[in-house]
């Protein structure tokens, strides 16, 4: 697999306090990776190290498969979930100075901040003060600088909160847009939604440690209960019917006489859903027929609890 | 990635250059200095408006003995008129000399007054000249020495004038004990303000949670210094711009003052000036006419002479040296202090051990300038906490070379070891919220991993 970034068994400590213990993540180049924990499990300190804010105690960062080292800051966006701006700079100078911290020169940063100010319909922003700017506003303008200086690695903790849903949709857009450009993307959040939406593989960190990984599609098959969702259009009778020949765990009438939502659990194998699928078609008219995958917020609960069962 | 430290300096140098409260300070400080300076004198000068006195003398002694300038004293019969009086509102106050309360040297005066009480400083007056008329009044008939002779001997004066062996240059003793206060309280005093203005950007960046976007591009070392030698920038920026004005203020005041007086004259007046004070009293003595545009110009150049036995430049130099050094001592550990804590009001407990050496900077001055080569005075100067201020103090009496390069050089040690101790207390402090820093922490904070 070709890794954009790669931890390897990173390991840190705060005193007495281990925040990460042994974490290793690949994330592949071109993809969003979903960083995803309760708080408190470690993901900042992930974030931190990866932005060479610190300094694992132990094992290793690889970007592009060389070590981290201070040559890469150029080539990572950090949009951290804690972020603000000077509040007495104005709006257009605070970026260009955000910008050259970056790398990027006074005359190319006020010119591709022209181009995304525009874009965003902010231009107009430019001399007024941070601080006359409401909260949505000032996250507009993070993102800019974020994104400015064309990072290979995108990393935004929690990057919707504050967002209208507008605003926040735009900003999934670009998003998307800047992975099709080529970026890559990390990505943490408690959304699990949006996670399902957007990303393609994901971490879940739980007190210090890695519990689960890999890609967002595999692992819903994976935690499948092999269940089916389906819309019969029947009568009563049939249905109790089909209750002696397949295991139904819900049943519902619908407003609209004779039909029926049914979740129906089959044994494991490959080939279970099709027989369900011809059984059913003797007892009426399939109107919709889909296998349930668990949402990703159980799949968070689940393996979060899980994994502290295990500690205790 | 070098030259971060440069994006940072130029930020904090533009932003506070360009802030009104600079442009402000430079233009009022020293308004404000002077002001302080003359203001009560001239207050005292126009103390209060002119009063109308009644006097009524029974003892005959003291009808001409005050001669004020702006009050009126004018002889009444007895009280009763002139209680009457004071009742209209014709009289502001009444003096009562009574010829029962004198007894050899001693009179006592009843000052009555309605509605306001006369200040200490007209009692004083009044005393004063009564005072003077009484001792002359005794010389004439006790010693029969003329009053004249009296007068004429009791203002004799004696000054000493401290001059050094090798240049012959005389010293103004009096003048360089203000100076080296003023110098030390100066350096005292803009170390609070420019490290107070760095621990305050450090709480800004923390509190606006702008310190996490800021160092994921830069190290916390590169900031810490850009914002430190920033601020240097901007100190010698007001410093120059102070110089200016002052250079303008003395041009505009000494065309203002010394208007009409050429050149040749200036050098017979500077003639006249080193004569000394026998010619300056002859003066006085003389006319009072044409003397006011003489004397302002006999002070100036009296002032200039003063100016030039003080080696302003030797001192400005070690000024910018030791406020240079004792500023970046500090500024490191002031952003240390800033870095702890998430708002200004809990600063204050550990802005304390860098106020307890400074404030004691400043209370031995008195001490330091009794004896500038005693041992307080020695071992404060060489301590890079209160040498900055100290060894100013000093200054002005000459310090032997040896110490003032021990001193120096342990200044500079003194701010590297301040600045690496403070940059990684700084590097853990900016990150840490909801942790109130504590000297324990603090102790953690050092031994950590960078």
């Amino acid at each position: 697999m070709n890794y954009l970034l790669e931890t390897q068994a990173v390991v840190k400590r705060y005193g007495t306090f281990t925040a990460l213990d042994h974490v290793s993540i690949g994330v592949p180049e071109g993809s969003i990776f979903g960083l995803l924990g309760p708080n408190g499990a470690g993901k900042t300190t992930l974030i931190r190290i990866i932005n060479q804010i610190t300094a694992p105690d132990e094992g290793t960062v690889l970007l592009k498969g060389e070590k981290l080292s201070r040559k890469h800051i150029y080539q990572v966006g950090y949009l951290p979930e804690e972020r603000g701006l000077y509040r007495n700079m104005k709006v257009g100078d605070q970026a260009v100075y955000l910008a050259q911290l970056k790398g990027l020169s006074r005359l190319e940063a006020t010119r591709r901040l022209h181009e995304w100010f525009e874009k965003f319909g902010i231009d107009s922003w430019w001399n007024k003060k941070v601080s006359e700017l409401s909260k949505g506003m000032q996250q507009k303008i993070q993102f800019v600088v974020t994104v400015l200086h064309r990072p290979s690695l995108l990393i935004f903790d929690e990057p919707f909160s504050g967002f209208d849903p507008i605003n926040a949709q735009l900003l999934k857009e670009e998003i998307l847009n800047l992975r099709k450009e080529g970026a890559t993307v990390i990505f943490s959040t408690h959304n699990m939604a949006s996670v399902e939406e957007i990303c393609d593989e994901i971490a879940l960190i739980n007190h210090s440690k890695k519990i689960l990984d890999g890609k967002v599609e595999d692992i819903r098959r994976r935690f499948s209960g092999n269940v089916y969702q389906l819309l019969l259009r029947t009568e009563e009778e049939r249905v109790e019917r089909l209750r002696s020949e397949v295991d139904v765990l819900e049943c519902n009438r619908r407003d609209m006489p004779g039909f029926f939502d049914l979740k129906i659990k089959v044994k494991e194998g490959a080939e279970e859903g099709n027989a369900l699928l011809r059984t059913l078609l003797d007892y009426g008219e399939v109107k919709d027929f889909s296998e349930k995958l668990p949402s990703m917020n159980d799949i968070f609960i689940q393996t979060v609890k899980k994994s502290e069962e295990n500690e205790k | 990635m070098k030259n971060n430290t440069w994006v940072v300096l130029q930020r904090e140098y533009m932003t506070r250059v360009k802030k009104k409260s600079f442009f402000l300070m430079t233009i009022l400080l020293p308004i404000l200095l002077v002001a302080l300076m003359f203001a009560p004198a001239l207050l005292m000068n126009m103390g209060g408006s002119a009063k109308t006195y009644a006097v009524v003398d029974e003892t005959g002694l003291y009808a001409d003995a005050f001669s004020d300038e702006k009050d009126v004293f004018e002889p009444v019969a007895d009280t009763a008129l002139g209680r009457a009086g004071l009742r209209e509102g014709k009289y502001d106050a009444l003096l009562w000399i009574s010829a029962a309360a004198a007894e050899g040297n001693r009179q006592t005066i009843i000052l009555y007054y309605e509605k306001t009480e006369p200040s200490i400083e007209k009692l004083n007056r009044i005393s004063a000249s009564a005072e003077n008329k009484l001792r002359m009044e005794l010389i004439g008939k006790e010693s029969g020495l003329a009053p004249e002779k009296y007068d004429y001997i009791s203002k004799v004066q004696v000054d000493v004038h401290s001059q050094d062996v090798k240049t012959g240059e005389r010293s103004y003793t009096e003048v360089k004990t203000i100076v080296a206060y003023a110098l030390g309280f100066l350096i005292y005093m803009f170390i609070f303000m420019f490290g107070g203005q760095i621990m305050n950007g450090v709480i800004e960046e923390k509190s606006n949670r702008i310190i996490e976007v800021m160092i994921s591009s830069v190290k916390p070392f590169q900031l810490l210094m850009g914002k430190v030698l920033g601020l240097v920038l901007v100190s010698l920026t007001q410093f120059l711009l102070w110089a200016l004005l002052v250079l303008v203020l003395t041009v505009v005041v000494g065309m203002v003052a010394g208007g009409g007086m050429d050149a040749a004259q200036a050098t017979a007046l500077a003639e006249q000036v080193t004569m000394g004070t026998q010619l300056a009293d002859q003066v006085s003595a003389s006319g009072m006419g044409a003397l006011p545009i003489n004397e302002i110009q006999s002070t100036l150049l009296e002032a200039k002479e003063i100016v030039d036995s003080l080696h302003l430049s030797t001192w400005l130099t070690f000024f910018l040296v030791y406020f240079l050094g004792g500023y970046l001592l500090y500024a490191s550990l002031f952003a240390a202090v800033g870095s702890m804590v998430e708002n200004q009001e809990d600063s204050n407990q550990f802005m304390l051990p860098l106020t307890v050496p400074l404030i004691l900077g400043i209370i031995v001055i008195a001490n330091v300038l009794k004896d500038p080569q005693g041992p307080i005075a020695f071992w404060l100067s060489i301590i890079p906490f209160t040498s900055p201020i100290v060894m100013m103090a000093r200054i002005p009496f000459g310090v032997p070379a040896g110490e003032l390069a021990l001193s120096i050089g342990l200044l500079v040690l003194g701010f590297i070891g301040t600045t690496w101790m403070a940059a990684r207390i700084y590097r853990v402090g900016i990150l840490m919220y909801g942790k109130k820093g504590s000297y324990k922490e603090l102790w953690k904070w050092l031994r950590y991993k960078a």
